[in-house]
């Protein structure tokens, strides 16, 4: 004998049923109470998932397929929560259905307790297989019927059994046998489905699915294992995941740049390093090599070197040599003063070499000149005492 | 909120938690790469350094503008009165007396031509770092003149 659990959408409010009782539960509860908990068949009903297909086109299948999710999101009004699960496809259609992922993780807790984590689970909406010559009605409690016809699932009651069922066949082909299943053998009340039968062509058998499980469709099961791997594996979740994406993304950027500033610095600093090298190799260019402390000597002395005249006079005598190797004149003294001054006593011996000094004392880059006196001494000989300034050089 | 977030972690997914967990640890490690990369590379005390070493070059360089290369005498040992005269005497001028006064080396002598006066100066200040301070030349004839020199270091 089997016993079926209706799980509910509140786990609170599941069903209990076997030939011979129906119990109202929560699913924990109903599991514990059951005498055998390997002959349980749990069923995902109706109200706690969704399920549909799609007319697969002829061309570009498994584009489409690829897609299929992003069409069955655009069509239904998906909550964030919402898992699709899409089954193989089955002559031209592609049957998917629609479950609440906080259902599933609640779910796999109450049967991991248990241990029944292996066991299938059906969905009602795909729980008996129909095609274009059968359908099936599955009487459920409180007059409720479900009518599996062409692989779709459409809900009636027995009142109105009749009526739903000639809009059905109004809208699709006949099919050639109807068969009325029960959840308990007393549903399967014949006088009140006689009348249905007489209006009908169609031939039709009554069973109880209590009592044969094999009359349940074992290709629509499903395992939690799947249900919690297609739960963790839904692409929709990186999208809803938006904190994880965000940190990703943030420290992605952030490590980045991290890394880039590191890069930057070590760069930085060996070009620094660099500069310093050939700074001292510069200046390291005779035979001695310097260290640090060697500048900070040079400096320091340099800053103390404030008794050193503020001319390199080997210059002034080399710009004297310049400006004043005339032939023809010769030097007879020469004084360079503490104050920078130069002083020249000059002979000469030729008339022409004192216009030719006149000339250099005017024109030269370096002097100021101020002739202090001008005395012929002989003949033939001159003699001039000059004052001379050097000019401020650039 | 402690509640909350070891809840969504407990219902998050195992690559999730992967992704998190990866973040996180690059956040981490970014977060200590910059001030580790400071420490490693010292590039604040190498800016100084060169900033250091940029200025005592420009100083030296000023000063080797008016008295190129004595800056490296800077290094040595003043010389002392007795070296002056063994150079003196090296190059045959030990005719010259020496005194030394206020940091001053005085000179005073004869020697033959202008020419061997200015290689004895250009010798002095190239090996011995020895500027001209004051210099009084008197020609007495054509192959001796009466030098009296001041030479500072």
């Amino acid at each position: 004998m089997n016993n079926i659990i209706f799980i509910n959408s509140d786990l609170e409010k599941c069903q209990f049923i076997n030939s011979e009782y129906n119990i109202t539960d929560n699913l924990d509860s109903l599991i514990e109470q059951s005498d055998n908990q390997s002959n349980l068949i749990f069923v995902l009903s109706k109200q706690c998932c969704f399920s549909d297909y799609l007319e697969v086109p002829k061309k570009n299948k498994s584009l489409f397929k690829k897609n299929a999710k992003k069409i069955i999101k655009q069509d239904l009004e998906q909550s964030s929560d919402d898992l699709i699960i899409i089954n193989s496809e089955h002559k031209g259609k592609l049957p998917y259905t629609v479950i609440n992922k906080s259902l599933i993780i609640a779910l796999s807790k109450i049967l991991e307790n248990h241990k029944l984590q292996n066991m299938p689970i059906y969905f009602e909406t795909t729980l008996l297989k129909s095609d274009q010559n059968e359908w099936k009605f599955l009487i459920k409690e409180n007059n409720e019927i479900n009518i599996y016809f062409n692989g779709n699932i459409f809900s009636s009651n027995s009142e109105n059994l009749s009526e739903d069922i000639n809009v059905l066949f109004n809208q699709n082909e006949k099919p050639n046998l109807l068969s009325f299943y029960s959840l308990k053998e007393e549903n399967l009340n014949q006088d009140n489905l006689r009348s249905f039968q007489s209006q009908n062509d169609a031939q039709i058998e009554y069973e109880s699915i209590a009592n044969d499980q094999s009359l349940i469709d074992v290709n629509n099961a499903i395992y939690l294992k799947q249900l919690l791997k297609a739960a963790n594996n839904d692409s929709s979740n990186w999208t809803q995941n938006w904190k994880t994406i965000n940190l990703a993304i943030f420290s992605i950027i952030f490590s980045l740049s991290s890394l880039n500033y590191f890069q930057n610095s070590t760069q930085n600093s060996e070009q620094l390093e660099m500069r310093l090298n050939n700074l001292f190799e510069f200046i390291s260019h005779d035979e001695n090599t310097y260290e640090k402390s060697d500048l900070l000597n040079i400096v320091y002395s340099i800053k103390n070197t404030k008794n050193l005249p503020n001319i390199n006079h080997i210059n002034t005598l080399n710009y004297l040599g310049e400006v004043f190797g005339i032939p023809g004149i010769e030097l007879n003294q020469l004084n360079i003063k503490k104050d920078d001054t130069v002083y020249l006593k000059l002979h000469s011996t030729k008339s022409s070499s004192i216009s030719r000094m006149n000339d250099m004392l005017q024109n030269n880059n370096y002097f100021l000149s101020k002739v202090r006196s001008i005395e012929n001494i002989s003949d033939q000989k001159t003699q001039m005492e000059i004052d001379l300034t050097l000019k401020e050089m650039k | 909120m402690m509640n909350e977030l070891k809840t969504q972690w407990a219902q998050s997914s195992i690559l999730i938690k992967i992704v998190n967990t990866i973040s996180l640890l690059l956040l981490f490690l970014s977060l200590i790469s910059f001030p580790l990369g400071s420490i490693i590379n010292k590039n604040d005390d190498l800016e100084h350094e060169l900033n250091v070493l940029q200025k005592q070059l420009n100083i030296i360089e000023e000063f080797d503008r008016i008295f190129p290369g004595k800056w490296r005498h800077f290094l040595n040992p003043q010389i002392n009165t007795s070296d002056l005269q063994s150079d003196l005497t090296e190059l045959g001028l030990s005719n010259f007396k020496i005194k030394y006064e206020n940091k001053i080396f005085n000179l005073n002598g004869q020697i033959a031509s202008i020419k061997k006066l200015t290689s004895f100066i250009s010798y002095i200040y190239n090996s011995r770092g020895l500027v001209i301070d004051k210099l009084h030349i008197d020609v007495i004839s054509e192959d001796l003149i009466s030098i009296d020199l001041d030479l500072i270091y």
